[in-house]
């Protein structure tokens, strides 16, 4: 069972899971918890053949009930690949479980806010190959999303709607558009290549979004993924978080701000090159970034079209 | 009931659950922890605009082995969709 500690000087809380520490690191292929327990085979995480994706409790959580919720999201019985060579039907199947999931923990008393994430890469921690994702149910609200509700004050309504028309009308850092999703490097990008995938109208959550939602924000997210890989001709490390409202109230969402979109916090600055938290960035909290958002935007809109 | 569903089904197997274009099989593993295996079926024909907002009765019943109980009010949450519709 994690504990948390609330850290006065930064106004945050620290969880400690420490049997974290002992969670599988690598396994070789035969032994993927997460590939289908196959006839003959070692026992895995998901005791059947064959499935299509599998959600299930983390062995090693940082939060579990009744204080908050950590799951695995595996999106595919295959060992080898990634969401960005899961199928058109496969992806939307995806938006699907993460609708619901969503759903089913932010209605629990002990989740005030539902974040879905990936990391993929080693770059960024992946500790399994497998294509999966992650959910983590806070029994609190975290700072981020905290940060992205003072900005919805700051601006005078919803943060990400007023972004999202300034991208548009300056269209340099665009991407791509889509009738219902819109994707740009953000004009204060922390990353290199970080990118933001946004609904364009004003969805609180994924509770929002009709199938249509649902199948183009899936086609967005491959889209830009694929670009990514194409980007520097290699498998691209990133964390990919999706961001919606907060669930302390789950029938006052719309009250609680939030406004669906997935970021991308891509560590290479280059093919070879990662990005660092260090100094400035970890002692003052202030990024210093070595290129310049509209440049990666443009080099990013090329590789995207590379990928198509 | 999904389309093409096996109405014949034994009637110790949970009844299926639809999410949208899901079909979701619960289950629980040895050590408890929960699994939830999700499949697309295809031959459902993708609900509209107001089908995805539907919420079936089944999925919201309280897993039994959830150690925490749904927010008072709120069920798994018709209300939610409903007035996001």
């Amino acid at each position: 069972m994690s504990v948390q500690r609330f850290n006065e000087l930064r106004g945050e809380q620290v969880v400690y899971a420490i049997d974290r520490q002992d969670r599988t690191f690598l396994p070789s292929a035969e032994h993927c918890p997460l590939d289908p327990t196959r006839p003959g085979g070692p026992q895995t995480e998901i005791p059947v053949a064959a499935f299509q994706i599998a959600v299930f409790d983390n062995r090693f959580p940082a939060f579990e009930a009744p204080g908050g919720a950590a799951e695995v999201v595996v999106y595919t019985d295959e060992h080898d690949g990634s969401f960005a060579t899961l199928s058109d039907a496969r992806a939307e199947a995806l938006m699907w479980v993460w609708r619901h999931r969503y759903e089913e923990l932010g209605a629990r008393s002990d989740v005030d806010y539902v974040m879905i994430f990936e990391n993929r890469g080693v770059e960024v921690g992946v500790t399994l190959h497998h294509p999966h994702g992650q959910i983590y149910g806070y029994p609190f609200i975290p700072p981020v999303a905290a940060l992205e509700l003072a900005a919805d004050e700051r601006l005078g309504g919803c943060a990400p709607c007023e972004l999202l028309r300034r991208e548009l009308a300056d269209q340099e850092r665009l991407l791509f558009e889509g009738e219902r999703v819109v994707a740009y490097v953000p004009h204060a990008a922390r990353w290199a290549y970080e990118a933001h995938v946004v609904m364009r109208e004003h969805h609180a959550s994924l509770l929002d979004c009709d199938a249509a939602d649902l199948r183009e924000l899936a086609v967005a997210l491959q889209t830009l993924v694929r670009g990514y890989d194409a980007l520097f001709e290699r498998p691209f490390p990133y964390v990919m978080v999706v961001h919606q409202a907060p669930t302390v109230d789950p029938a006052q969402a719309r009250e609680h701000g939030g406004h669906l979109h997935v970021e991308f916090y891509p560590p290479l600055r280059t093919a070879e090159k990662l990005k660092f938290l260090a100094g400035s960035e970890q002692g003052a909290g202030t990024f210093i970034s070595d290129t310049l958002p509209e440049q990666t935007a443009a080099a990013l809109r090329e590789a995207i079209a590379r990928a198509v | 009931m999904a389309a093409g569903a096996d109405e014949t089904a034994s009637p110790e197997r949970p009844p299926e659950e639809r999410y949208g274009v899901l079909l979701l099989d619960r289950r629980h593993k040895d050590d408890g922890r929960a699994l939830i295996l999700y499949s697309h079926d295809e031959d459902v024909e993708e609900p509209d605009e107001s089908a995805a907002h539907e919420h079936d009765a089944d999925a919201h019943e309280p897993d039994e082995h959830a150690a925490v109980e749904p927010r008072d009010g709120a069920s798994v949450n018709p209300d939610k969709a409903g007035e996001q519709a």
